[in-house]
């Protein structure tokens, strides 16, 4: 009994030792589990409810956008009487002078002048070979008017052109200018104003860099063509009307110009890309239920495809959705059009001339909704429907309206978990 | 502008992958509401819970608040090492609980008053698994983790009279509250088409309860308690909202205990809870089956350390579990052992209990625990 006395007095400090360190481990919780799942674990699968339902209040074609003189490249195309598109680029500013050693000169000749365009590979299709011509169309007349700027594409006014092989377009190209006429323009101290029309005997586009798109064309020409030393003279655009509006004139440095177009769609049928660009705007009206009661797991934007066979029927378009930023205030749909929140959540690569019901995940948009209904701004709900390659590509998405028969109607399927249905045992 | 709002529901097909709500997740152990604690003190958890009538640091028999004699406080922590082992795959998780705090003194020499909480129920687990879900025409797999922290605590004030010399009567009124937090994070592999779940939600608990008891020592060696708890009403709130309402489970103990030598303590109990009084709190597949606790233990008086005692203890107790796991009864059997540690005379007592717990159902699964209990109580 003593022994046993003993011992004990000298296992009391371990005895509490080890009582304390199984406590301190056991303070460190760590309950993850799921071996026995789903046999003990089969209560988690959550009540999620499918519905499918004509959420589109309103819809409408956007046109205008990107608007007149923002394109972000100058997209050219020449499809026989299907499709025109020409460009604009204005120097309203050309040097008169030039810099020989440190005396300024006078420009009494010109050789070699040629405008410097960049081509971007994407949107360019040409086969056999194609013409440039440029064509002077400056006026006093508002030439970002269309018809008036189309009806200076002619032969008096031609400034130069150059013909170009398939092979020999890409990267960048040089169009040749008539020395005679451009220093004509530069001693007259005149603006110059460049139409860029291209003609194919089977059809060309070239998507050609513009002032925005940070390609910028230019123009270059040789004011002393006996000094091999000298640099050739390079112009970059300038524009000076409308006089007093920086932006607007900034706009208008280059611009494109739709000479002839398919014709816009009829009836209950919204549009997206082509040319002139279309945006599809589509406001939704959801259920509390769904957006303030649940979470969304799911969301499907469901519309059917209509054939659009006016050209390039079996080439492909790729379609995005966005959402719009803009809010209830914003009544005019081209500002709520235009404000979009910059990313797309979904793509579709559609070819024109198919037809059916195709489908675009929207999740992302329903669930920033369903954020945005706590907030004291009230966002519209509203999803845009934009090509990827807006004004820079004739194929054209067509799909029905909310306005066509009842099977063909846009329609949004969501798939949501009840928030309430959770947790309880 | 087109106002006209137009919203023909096409398809309402509700309940896609639809099944029972939720259950406790992943172990046979805290299925439905949670792990029932059973109310007891570290040295009654140590005889198995057959001390636990006449124990006053227990929350089952209010006539036992004699027993802190002078004024005291009581605290006790309760961890638990769990292994879950589900055809070849194991868990091992380990759970933190205080499972009580008491204070009680005495007025007079005939009046005790105690106020304590208890654990009641405890709903902590949390589950990491794949799985796959049917979303409109598509099957989906994803990955989830679902947590639960939390529990309903059973808080007590009582009273005991001591009536006459071998008898001492005790009531108390209950108040059981507690909270469930859960956190359901579901991802899809394919996060382009369907969003993450992300869950949060509380679950908050409230009941009333009064409970009596009484103690009789008819002889200098032999003592018999018994104790009934009727259970009031008990709600389920989400957020603020009530969501359903039940009763707190009724109960009622027997205990006897049998001193043969002096030092030497051999006890036996039984308990019987009606759970199934909560029914109607969760949802059907939560539903509560009514169960009999049986215990047996003993507990030695050791040497003395400044005029106190050590105290050993074994039991062993055997009861079924209230929730059923996958729609089967759960058991538990419990081996206990434990020692009370005089670490400053009468003043300070420290409590240590080992549990071994073994529980089994009529499933593909079983589940082994290591209760650790360590309480210490003070008196000033």
């Amino acid at each position: 009994m003593l022994v046993l006395r003993n011992w004990l007095r000298r296992a009391r400090p371990l005895l509490l030792g080890a009582a304390l360190v199984t406590g301190i481990v056991a303070c460190g919780e760590e309950l993850e589990s799921g071996a026995a799942c789903p046999i003990l674990c089969a209560g988690q699968n959550l009540a999620v409810f499918d519905t499918t339902f004509e959420a589109v209040i309103f819809d409408s074609t956007v046109y205008g956008i990107p608007g007149f003189g923002t394109e972000g490249s100058l997209y050219l195309a020449h499809r026989g009487d299907t499709l025109d598109v020409r460009g604009v680029v204005r120097f309203d500013t050309i040097p008169s002078t030039y810099l020989s050693g440190l005396v300024d000169s006078a420009i009494t000749r010109v050789d070699n002048a040629y405008l410097a365009l960049r081509v971007n590979a994407t949107g360019t299709r040409v086969r056999g070979s194609v013409r440039i011509d440029l064509f002077d169309v400056d006026t006093t007349e508002a030439d970002t008017v269309k018809a008036v700027v189309q009806s200076l594409f002619r032969p008096d006014r031609l400034m130069g052109g150059s013909t170009f092989d398939s092979a020999q377009v890409k990267d960048s190209l040089r169009v040749t200018l008539n020395n005679a006429r451009l220093l004509a323009k530069v001693t007259a101290k005149q603006r110059l104003r460049l139409g860029i029309r291209i003609t194919a005997a089977s059809g060309a586009e070239i998507d050609l860099g513009s002032i925005e798109g940070g390609a910028t064309p230019i123009l270059r020409f040789d004011p002393l063509p006996e000094d091999t030393a000298n640099v050739p003279l390079s112009v970059f655009p300038s524009s000076s009307t409308p006089p007093n509006d920086v932006v607007v004139s900034g706009d208008f440095l280059d611009y494109t110009i739709m000479v002839a177009a398919p014709p816009a769609p009829a009836g209950t049928v919204l549009s997206v890309g082509g040319l002139p660009n279309k945006r599809a705007y589509l406001r939704f009206s959801i259920p509390s239920r769904i957006l303030d009661s649940s979470t969304v797991l799911r969301a499907s934007l469901q519309f059917t495809q209509q054939p659009n066979r006016s050209i390039d029927r079996n080439d492909s378009l790729t379609i995005v959705p966005e959402i719009s930023v803009a809010n209830e205030d914003v009544t005019d749909i081209t500002r709520a059009t235009l404000l979009l929140a910059g990313f797309a959540f979904d793509s579709l690569r559609v070819a024109p001339g198919d037809s059916g019901v195709r489908v675009l995940e929207v999740a992302t948009a329903v669930r920033q909704w369903a954020a945005a209904t706590v907030d004291s701004i009230r966002q519209q709900r509203v999803l845009v429907l934009r090509s990827t390659r807006e004004g820079t590509s004739p194929f054209e998405l067509h799909l029905s309206s909310r306005e066509a028969p009842a099977a063909l109607r846009p329609r949004l399927r969501v798939s949501y978990a009840l928030r309430t249905s959770f947790g309880i045992p | 502008m087109r106002a006209r709002l137009v919203q023909v529901v096409l398809l309402a097909v509700g309940c896609v992958g639809f099944a029972a709500p939720v259950r406790g997740q992943g172990t046979l152990s805290t299925q439905g509401f949670g792990y029932p604690l059973g109310g007891l003190s570290t040295r009654a958890a140590a005889t198995g819970g057959a001390l636990s009538e006449f124990d006053h640091l227990s929350s089952r028999n209010p006539a036992a608040l004699t027993l802190w004699g002078r004024t005291g406080l009581y605290v006790q922590y309760d961890p638990e090492f769990r292994s879950v082992e589900s055809g070849a795959a194991t868990d091992r998780t380990t759970t933190s609980r205080f499972g009580a705090i008491a204070a009680g003194f005495t007025v007079g020499e005939r009046w005790s008053i105690g106020v304590s909480s208890h654990a009641f129920l405890d709903r902590s687990w949390a589950t990491n698994f794949r799985s796959g879900q049917r979303l409109g025409d598509d099957s989906v797999s994803y990955a989830e983790r679902f947590s639960s922290k939390g529990g309903i605590n059973d808080n007590r004030v009582a009273v005991a009279y001591r009536l006459h010399p071998k008898v001492v009567l005790g009531a108390g009124l209950h108040l059981l509250s507690g909270e469930n937090r859960l956190n359901l994070v579901r991802e899809f592999d394919d996060s382009v088409r369907y969003g993450t779940l992300t869950r949060d939600i509380s679950l908050t608990y409230s009941g009333t309860a009064a409970s009596a008891g009484i103690v009789v020592s008819p002889f200098r060696r032999l003592a018999l308690a018994g104790s009934y708890r009727q259970g009031g009403s008990m709600k389920l709130r989400v957020v603020d909202t009530l969501r359903t309402e039940a009763n707190v489970p009724s109960r009622y103990g027997v205990a006897v205990r049998l001193e043969p030598l002096s030092g030497v303590s051999l006890l036996v109990g039984a308990d019987r809870t009606e759970w199934s009084r909560m029914n109607g709190l969760g949802s059907a597949s939560a539903a509560a089956q009514d169960t009999w606790e049986y215990s047996a233990g003993a507990q030695f008086a050791g040497q003395r350390l400044r005029n106190t005692p050590w105290t050993y203890s074994v039991g062993y107790r055997q009861r079924d579990l209230p929730f059923a796991a996958a729609g089967v009864p759960v058991t538990e059997k419990l081996f206990a052992g434990g020692l009370g540690i005089p670490i400053a005379g009468p003043r300070g007592m420290l409590e240590l209990a080992l549990q071994r717990a073994v529980r089994e159902a009529a499933t593909a699964t079983s589940e082994r625990a290591w209760l650790l209990s360590v309480g210490f109580i003070v008196r000033p």
